[in-house]
Parts: structure tokens; sequence; C-alpha cells
């Protein structure tokens, strides 16, 4: 399990809760989550290219997954609607919840790494707010509500 | 039939270049007050010589919120790679980044090969963001992007394009190439505005970055390959020093005192205000101790001092200034001397010249010495070494031009067959030259000291014997009576005593001038004092004896004082 300080993941929870309106509501956890992974996915690549953001989330999901299976399954490179929402059935919209939050920790955390914390926080932050939000009505069919 | 003539039109206004400040130290200088707002410039170099970090710093420099700077990285270190070593140095502002400054990678269109995709995707971007300046990094890799094309022809078109684009969006912007020397004339260059060209010159394990600005439109630049120092606040650019415009300010050929007894007098004065004066001697012989009652009697007088020393540690001088009555403790604390202590082993002497000209600036200093320029140049990257002699010359000129007056201490070989006024030939450079040297006289190692030269002064031409004290330099008697002082052993002169003692041979006049300067010496004393064997001074001192030029008492002789005798 990676080492990481409170600060980043109080920082993932706090990007999550502002982007989850009803963080306990299935619907709303898949699409909180799809945009996440749409919005870093935009963001981010306009910093490392397709390649490199493949390549850091790969190394995110890598260190992710073990603590939290509800990713097993997630790649989040860009819309991932599907995987997230066979995820949700899976696990559960908390475990999701909680893996979610470690994928975005765990990218500040590398991020950090090559660029500083502080700075990769702020990173994170522009890509969240830079990318269009998408349509947070997404209608998934058969989600478990936990 | 009269002709007719247009009506003259009233004179066209010339519209001045607007110019933005490169944040760059010495940089607006060299480029004659700045960059032309709106230029389409390139910055080429071959790798490690700083084109990125100058480019970043130009961007921190200018871009604001309102018209903010893009930094497009195609090929080679991600924009992120990039953050991450630029913000090491101070001009790198993270909380800038996504508001003043942005950054884009555009590496995957690049990769696709498509070089239209890559030009609509930068307008594409610069449409969004609206920047006012623009940086392309590095914009050579897009050569090599399409292995089935002409690479050198595509990229001219494309830069041909992007310059059309650029212009006509009121942006000034900067393409990063990876370019060799041999390569200048590669057309790319003519389409720019503006080239900086980055290089470094290694020799042995010394590396040296230099700047040259090849062309800027509309600027009056300053020529030539200028030093370039990477630290912590980025680049900063020592401008090659310039000759010197126009005459220097002698303050009406008043003089400043050397500090040292009886040395102004040999030198109608004093050293006049503005000149250069160099003295030139062997190891031992005393440089820095006159170096030092130099800046002393400027204190004494009110006058601030800089010190650029190369050999000794600041903690010398101060220490040993105690002994000339002068705190050089204090004067550092209350800013009237600065000691500037540069030992670097890639010094260039446009950085030497800058930390002088600085602090002389700053805190108005009118004495400057130089200690020396010996070590000076040891100091110096080898690659400056090969043109010290020009450099220095600069470096004066500089300096003189400021209306300080330089005290430079140079050492020379110790030479027996002749006197070397200054070596390394640097005479033609300075106006007043003293020169020291070890002498033998009477079987000691004697000091003696003279003012070869001085700028449209008269002096005195005499050598002075002088020894270094506890106090300081203490000028002793004048060796007007020797000859041969610059073969370094010299002799008595015996022509004019002829006269005066008619009648006495050379010899006799020899003894006699040694027993009348002793005071009192036995015969073995007198013959070690004048080279003659032993057996010949006995007869000589009993003839001296018989007509009354020298007195006995026991074993000791005496001169005996003769009205018009020496």
């Amino acid at each position: 399990m990676m080492q990481r300080s409170v600060t980043v993941t109080e920082v993932a929870r706090g990007f999550w809760a502002r982007d989850a309106v009803d963080v306990g509501a299935p619907e709303e956890v898949i699409a909180a989550a799809e945009r996440i992974c749409v919005q870093l996915q935009a963001g981010l690549v306009r910093w490392v290219g397709t390649e490199g953001y493949r390549a850091l989330l790969h190394r995110v999901l890598e260190l992710a997954r073990p603590d939290h299976p509800a990713l097993s399954r997630v790649s989040c490179n860009g819309s991932d609607e599907q995987e997230i929402a066979a995820a949700v059935r899976a696990h559960g919209a908390a475990e999701v919840t909680a893996g979610m939050v470690a994928l975005v920790a765990t990218l500040i955390d590398l991020l950090g790494r090559t660029v500083g914390e502080e700075m990769a926080v702020e990173l994170v932050n522009q890509a969240m707010a830079a990318s269009p939000r998408r349509a947070s009505n997404t209608r998934t069919e058969g989600v478990r509500n936990d | 039939m009269t002709k007719k003539h247009a009506p003259r039109k009233a004179a066209l206004k010339r519209v001045p270049l607007e110019l933005l400040p490169s944040g760059v130290p010495g940089l607006d200088q060299v480029l004659g007050g700045g960059l032309p707002v709106l230029s389409f410039n390139l910055i080429a170099g071959s790798p490690g010589t700083g084109k990125t970090t100058l480019a970043m710093q130009i961007l921190f420099a200018n871009a604001t919120a309102a018209r903010p700077g893009l930094y497009f990285t195609l090929l080679g270190e991600t924009a992120l790679k990039m953050v991450r070593y630029q913000q090491q140095f101070e001009f790198f502002d993270l909380s800038r980044v996504g508001s003043d400054v942005h950054f884009l990678n555009l590496s995957d269109d690049v990769l696709g090969g498509d070089l239209d995709g890559v030009l609509a995707r930068i307008v594409e971007e610069i449409d969004r963001i609206r920047p006012g300046l623009v940086i392309i990094d590095s914009f050579r890799s897009l050569a090599g992007s399409n292995p089935a094309a002409d690479p050198a022809r595509r990229l001219e078109v494309f830069v041909q394009r992007l310059a059309l684009h650029l212009t006509t969006w009121d942006i000034t912007s900067f393409l990063i190439g990876e370019y060799e020397e041999e390569e200048l004339r590669n057309p790319v260059f003519t389409v720019a505005d503006g080239v900086l060209w980055l290089s470094q010159a290694v020799h042995r394990n010394s590396v040296v970055r230099k700047l040259q600005v090849v062309k800027v439109r509309g600027m009056e630049l300053m020529p030539g390959l200028h030093t370039v120092r990477i630290t912590a606040r980025g680049l900063q650019v020592f401008p090659r020093i310039p000759e010197r415009a126009g005459t220097v300010d002698r303050a009406g050929g008043r003089r400043l005192s050397t500090g040292v007894a009886g040395l102004d007098e040999m030198m109608c004065g004093g050293i006049t205000v503005g000149d250069s004066l160099v003295l030139a001697g062997p190891t031992g012989t005393g440089k820095t101790t006159f170096a030092m009652q130099f800046v002393a009697a400027g204190l004494r007088a009110g006058e601030p001092a800089v010190m650029a020393v190369f050999e000794e540690h600041p903690d010398v001088y101060l220490e040993r200034a105690k002994d000339f009555g002068v705190d050089f403790r204090a004067a550092v604390r209350e800013d009237r001397l600065r000691i500037i202590y540069l030992r670097p082993l890639d010094l260039s002497v446009d950085e030497t010249l800058e930390e002088i000209r600085g602090s002389v600036e700053q805190m108005g200093a009118r004495r400057v010495v130089i200690d020396s320029i010996s070590g000076f140049e040891m100091a110096l990257a080898p690659t400056f070494r090969e043109d010290f002699r020009e450099s220095l010359y600069r470096l004066i000129n500089a300096l003189t031009g400021l209306g300080v007056t330089i005290f430079s201490t140079v050492e020379v070989l110790e030479s027996l067959n002749g006197l070397q006024l200054t070596g390394y030939r640097i005479s033609f450079l300075t106006d007043d030259i003293i020169s020291l040297r070890y002498v033998e006289i009477e079987g000691e190692l004697r000091k003696v000291l003279t003012v070869v030269k001085m700028r449209g002064s008269d002096h005195s031409r005499e050598f002075r014997a002088f020894e270094i004290t506890a106090n300081g330099v203490l000028l002793r008697e004048s060796l007007r009576h020797y000859d041969g002082i610059i073969t370094g052993v010299p002799t008595r002169q015996l022509r004019t005593r002829g006269l005066t003692h008619a009648g006495l041979t050379e010899r006799e006049v020899l003894v006699l001038e040694t027993v009348i300067r002793s005071g009192g010496e036995s015969p073995a004393a007198i013959a070690r004092q004048t080279g003659l064997n032993l057996r010949l001074i006995e007869p000589i001192l009993e003839r001296l004896v018989q007509l009354n030029y020298v007195s006995r008492t026991g074993a000791s002789y005496q001169g005996i004082a003769r009205p018009g005798g020496p």
C-alpha cells in the first residue's frame, strides 16, 4: 500500500465531494466518477500527452487497486461509464467512491513526485475546472444502491 | 512655362518599437533595450545551453492574466517535466501556472506527422487562450516527424506559415530549436525577426556558456559573444564590455595619495584621478601592502573603495589592514569598502566587471584595487585566457570610464639581466607604472622601486630602496649613487667621485665611500662590502689615512669630514 499524506487524501475527497451532488446515490456516484475520469484525461493530456497520460494512469491503478478491488475493471482513461457502472453494481457505490478518491489521491501523489504536491493539486484542480461537465443525470440500469 | 511642384508632404512620424523586457539581467542591454513587441524570434543552440530556461524567463517576465503566455511543448520534454525542472528557478512562480502562464503538450499531434494538424492545434489554442506571448519548444522536432517528406523543406514551410499566423495575432513569439553553429545559414533563420544563439565553450574541465544576438530587426545590438551564467535566479547575461566612449573625466588633474610616504612626491603629487596604475614586481616585494595602503589612504580621505582580490582571502586583508591604522572591517560594515573575492576557475572578464561596476556604482567608489592581475588571469576560464590582454583592456577602459582610479598589481618573474617592467606586456593599457624589484647591495637583498611611467605627468626617475615594515611600506634612500640597478647587482658610481677626490684611484674612492657610509668599520668588513680582497684593502686604507681622508681608531677606520668632500 502506498504511503501518502493525509492532506492528499483529504484533497482528493474534496474533489470528489465537489463533483458528487448526492454522494450516496449510485447514479450520482457513476456520473461523478465518469466526469472525473473525463476531466482528468482532458486536463492532464495537455501536460503529458495521450501516451504519457495512459502510462500515468496505468501506474495509478496498479498502486490503488490492491486496496480498492472496486477499481479492478475501471480504466478511467476518458469516458468509462460502463465499467464504472459495472463496478458500482458489483462492489457498491461506497466502495467505488472510496476507490475513486484513492485513484485521485494516488494520481496527485504520483504527479507530486514530479512537480511537487502543491503543483500536482493545482494541476488536478485545473483539470477538473477546465473541462466541460458532462450531464449529471446519466441514467444507469441495474445499479446497486448501498 | 513654369514647372509646378506637388505640395510637399509633411514628414511622416516614425512609430517607435515597443519593447518587452526580457527579464534576463544583462540581456536587454545586449538587445539595445529589450525585445520588440510582435517580433517572431528563434532561440537556437546546442543541448544544455539554456534555451528553455531563457524562454521561460522571458515568459514569466511578461505574461499577465490579461495577456497570458502560452508554452507549447512538441517532442522531447513534456510540459510536466518542464515544470518539474523549471520550478527550481526563482522566477518560476507556480501560482501563476494556469492563469498567467499556460502549458500545452502537443506531442500527440506531432507524432501523427501532420504539420497542418499541429498548426491547426496551435491556432485553436491561441484562439482559446488569447496569449500575448507564445513559445514553441522545440520546433525542430517537427522536421523529423514524417519520414516520408523532405524534413528541411517541411520545417521551413511550417515556420513560414506559423510566423504569418503569429504576427497577425498580435503575439510576440519564440521558437526554440536545437541547432549547431554551422547551421546558421539555415533558411529558417531568415524568417525570424530575431535570433538569439546560445552556445557553450568547453575547454578541458571548464564550460562557459555564451549568448550571441545574431539579429533582432530594428534594434541596435551589442555585438559579440556575451557570457551567460545560469544560477538559481535563472540566466544572467554579462554583456561584453564595450569600448569606452568619449574621454575620462580626470577631475582637472587632481591627484590621489598612494598612502606611501615619499611615493606621492616621486609621482609629483600622487596618482592622477581616473588613471590606471599597475604596480609590477616579483613575489614578496609587497605589492598587496602597497595596494592596501592606497585603499587606506582613500578611506582616510572619505573615498569609498572596491578591492577585487583573487589570491588571498578577504579576511587576510581585513586582518593586515590593522597595521595601517585603518579599520577595514568597520569600513566594510559601513559599506565604504567592498572586498570582492572571485576565485571560481571559470570566471569571465565580463562577470568580474559586472561585480566591480555594480559595487562602484552602488557605493560611489572612487578607488578600485585589482590584486592581482596574475590571480585574475588564473581565475578565468581557459577560453578567456586566450584573449586576456584584450579583455583586460576592455575592463580597465570600462572602469576608468566610470571615473574611478585603478590600482592593479601584477606579479612578474625576477629577471637577472634586466628590468621587467610589468610582464604580460600590458603596459600599453596603463597610465602609470611602478616597478618593484630585488637588488643586491652590499651583500644584502634589498627592495627598490621606480616610477617607470606616468601618462601626461612628470615623475621622479630615481630608484628608491624600500622596506615592508609592520606598519606598511617605508621608503628609504635614493640609489642615485649606484649604477646597474636594473641588473639586480648594482655597483657604486665611481666616475664622478674621481673629480671630488682628485688623485685617488677608483678602488680608493670605492673604499673611501664605504668607510664614510659605514661610519666605522674594520678592514675585513670593508673588504666584504666592497668585494675587494683584504690584502688590497689594507694598503688602500693606509694611503687614505696618509692623505687625511680617513682616520684610524684601533682596528676601525672612519671618514674625515672635508669641505666639499663626500
